[in-house]
């Protein structure tokens, strides 16, 4: 059995391009192996994991022989080329997930279906490629050859079909493995398609792999056109945008946190999280960054989602919810993944969905007004919602929670969740005044003024002079540079100054920040910067009026995405690697919203 | 004959009411092992994508085109019950099992060559010809597809079976 000639190790996380259909995610290394993909969505079993354990299963295509890689999006479309150059030739692969059409032109489409279409620019170089798919992360496959060109893997109610016109293939129950000598302009074709609970579409290769493509760049060109942002970072926002919009799901409009699960916050460590979930608290910065870069038809659809998915918590919010509104996502191990570059446990599920995180209502309700203030609207049965959501607030904006960062440890009265309460009872009241809400408006203002005496006088501590992370307590968090934003303090408010000051010295290393003090954590294993928090230091200066080191930040921290513009959550400086799961949507909205912050003040956005 | 079809023809709605409700019952364990995983085959499906390549149009017409069918069966099962001039429940049981057997064992097979979408064994693929094939006794659809399939027309005969009896 022969193997592609592709590196059998873990890559840097950097090396990691994302492609995806707006319902899957594949991430593809550098080298050309698509090394992470759950079908049919994000949050569904992995057929490729091998990011996280050799046995997760790839499929790469590479030279034989040592190359060297270029590669980037097409016109900006999640649609990715690398070039392989070596002395013997050069050959471009290009990756993508066919989008579907609705069976226009009498063709069937599968559910899923991703293209690799591999050329020979130049020279006659050697293609090798092995596909070795492992349902549900990491079961045996059991394939079988179907005809000539076509191999079949069952799993449960899955079908993954896979198909290539490469002349020379070896196959086993386990992998398929080929290769192929070309000549300058010879083109070979991979597709892979999956049906779940329906009867497999056979993948055609040629001319049709050609149509899609060139349909999945018309489709892509098209929604990028209508991103209205101008400011000064027009790349980053773009590719952030694509980023989040990989993460929305087509069928739903739920935004995932991530493509990935647990990819480590620390090499070695057990911050190893599944992130292919929604989060409240991303909700906000999320569905703002879309709505005010004219992304209006996604805003509205994550907005109509989250009425939704929150049917049947009503009055209440779960902290976290699948694609589909379900809450309950019980974590679980799988112990035959070693994890990225050893970092065990790798988890499925997420037990954050038991916690309670005061700050979701914030973010919904700051969503909700995030699009009527770009001109959405909303009717009256998402009305009762949230004015559901602002009694719940309150009634319980006086009880301790887990906090943003879903602390295991127990709870604690975190300044951020009090102050995302006061800004969903201020946002409800600016509702309110435009006839969207129904309230008890002495009531709500009752409270929200005793929260903001709450916030600003029990969050600071003279000590540390510094608002921190707790109410009377002394550790230092993130998390409150987002105050300002919020409205509750003035960027400028000496407290606030001093505030950023302390977080500047302490947590952060240039423009890297730490999102609170290591000790106040139970968990032992050591993280890196927080790819948001940077962001936010970035914003906060830009609403502080230091424009110069805002935009100078800004650009001090792009150079923590890859070469492609995608950022995971966590980045290392001191190693200068990227860690967490990607692509993180918080990570790519909070540098929307950090680029938005300056763009305002210059007026040369929106 | 003539007397059976006369006798069907003027009983005419046992058959059209019961082959309806069979129909359903059929449809609904076909269905359910489709939703449990035990078999990818649908039929409705698969007549569906005879007229159109959209799924979801295929599967509206692909249910009204099974609903003729389960009707149409209902009416010759009522023949074979007034030729044979028995009804018991253990007839329409065989009957039905027969009838699935002769799906998978034939009908299934054949479908390469008929249906317009489907894919064969044994040429590639074209723009027009993409469904999997189901091979043997429809087993490329899963390995419970024989069972599931012959239960459901069992359980379809036998529906018919009690109805005209009673």
């Amino acid at each position: 059995m022969r193997l592609g000639q592709v590196d059998e190790g873990f890559r840097p996380l950097a090396d990691y391009a994302v492609i995806g259909d707006m319902q899957a995610c594949a991430l593809v290394s550098r080298a050309g192996s698509i090394d992470w993909l759950c079908l049919p969505n994000i949050a569904d079993p992995a057929l490729f994991a091998g990011v996280l354990g050799a046995w997760g299963g790839r499929f790469a295509v590479g030279l034989k022989g040592k190359s060297f890689t270029e590669r980037c999006y097409i016109d900006g479309a999640p649609i990715l080329r690398t070039r392989l150059i070596q002395d013997r030739g050069i050959v471009s692969v290009t990756d993508f997930l066919a989008l579907r059409t609705g069976g226009v032109g009498g063709t069937l489409e599968p559910e899923r279906e991703l293209i690799r279409i591999v050329e020979a620019e130049s020279g006659d170089p050697t293609v090798d490629f092995v596909y070795e798919p492992r349902p549900c992360f990491g079961k045996d496959p059991h394939l079988a050859r179907r005809g000539k060109t076509s191999w079949a893997c069952q799993h449960e109610a899955d079908l993954i079909l896979f198909r290539t016109d490469v002349a020379d293939c070896d196959s086993d129950t386990r992998q398929v493995a080929g290769s192929e000598k070309l000549q300058t302009g010879d083109r070979r074709y991979f597709s892979l398609s999956f049906c779940r609970r329906d009867i497999g579409v056979i993948p055609a290769l040629g001319e049709e792999c050609e149509t899609k493509r060139q349909a999945a760049e018309q489709w892509w060109s098209a929604w990028l056109a209508r991103s209205n942002y101008s400011g000064n970072f027009r790349e980053p926002v773009s590719r952030s945008l694509m980023a989040l919009r990989l993460l929305a799901s087509r069928e739903t409009g739920a935004v995932a946190a991530a493509a990935t699960s647990s990819l480590p916050e620390w090499i070695g460590g057990e911050r190893n999280w599944d992130y292919r979930y929604c989060w409240m608290r991303d909700a906000y910065f999320v569905l703002s960054a879309f709505v005010r870069c004219g992304l209006q038809d996604e805003a509205d659809a994550y907005f109509n989602w989250l009425m939704h998915a929150t049917q049947r918590d009503k009055p209440e919010l779960r902290p976290v919810y699948d694609i589909f509104g379900r809450s309950d996502l019980p974590e679980k191990e799988v112990s035959h993944l070693e994890g990225y570059r050893n970092s065990a446990p790798v988890r499925i599920g997420n037990g954050a969905s038991r916690q309670v995180q005061l700050d979701s209502y914030g973010s919904v309700i700051l969503g909700a007004r995030a699009l009527v203030e770009e001109g959405g609207t909303f009717g009256r049965s998402e009305a009762r919602r949230l004015g559901g959501f602002v009694e719940t607030v309150c009634r319980n904006w006086q009880q301790p929670d887990n906090g943003i960062w879903e602390m295991r440890r127990g709870r604690l009265h975190h300044l951020y969740s009090k102050a995302m309460c006061w800004a969903a009872l201020d946002s409800a009241l600016w509702l309110e005044e435009r006839d969207l809400l129904e309230l008890d408006r002495d009531k709500v203002r009752s409270h929200l003024d005793t929260i903001r005496t709450v916030v600003l006088e029990h969050g600071w501590n003279d000590n540390r002079r510094a608002y921190t992370g707790a109410l009377d307590c002394d550790h230092l968090d993130a998390s409150v540079l987002l105050l300002p934003k919020l409205g509750i303090i003035e960027a400028d408010h000496p407290r606030m100054m001093a505030t950023f000051e302390r977080i500047d010295a302490e947590l952060a290393k240039g423009p890297f920040v730490w999102r609170y003090d290591p000790d106040i954590d139970d968990n032992s294993s050591p993280e890196g910067a927080f790819m948001a928090c940077n962001f936010w230091a970035a914003e906060y200066l830009a609403l502080a009026g230091r424009r110069d080191e805002a935009a100078e930040r800004i650009r001090k921290l792009l150079g923590a995405g890859n070469d492609l513009g995608i950022f995971s959550e966590e980045y290392d400086p001191k190693a200068q690697i990227m860690l967490g799961n990607l692509p993180q949507g918080l990570s790519h909205a909070a540098l929307v919203h950090a680029a938005l912050a300056l763009g305002e003040k210059d007026g040369d956005a929106m | 004959m003539n007397e059976a079809l006369q006798e069907v023809l003027a009983n005419w709605v046992t058959p059209a009411v019961w082959g309806l409700v069979a129909t359903a019952v059929m449809t609904s364990i076909l269905e359910g092992a489709q939703l449990f995983g035990f078999s990818r085959l649908s039929l409705p499906f698969l007549f569906g994508t005879f007229v159109v390549a959209d799924r979801r149009r295929a599967l509206i017409f692909g249910y009204l085109l099974y609903l003729l069918g389960g009707w149409f069966f209902a009416f010759f099962y009522a023949l074979l019950f007034a030729s044979l001039g028995s009804s018991e429940w253990w007839l329409g049981l065989v009957l039905g099992m027969a009838h699935g057997l002769f799906l998978i064992a034939v009908f299934l097979p054949t479908l390469p060559i008929i249906h317009p979408r489907m894919a064969t064994e044994y040429d590639a693929p074209s723009r027009q010809h993409r469904l999997e094939p189901p091979g043997a006794f429809g087993l490329h659809y899963g390995k419970l597809t024989p069972l599931t399939t012959v239960l459901a027309q069992a359980i379809y005969g036998l529906i018919l079976a009690l109805a005209y009896s009673g």
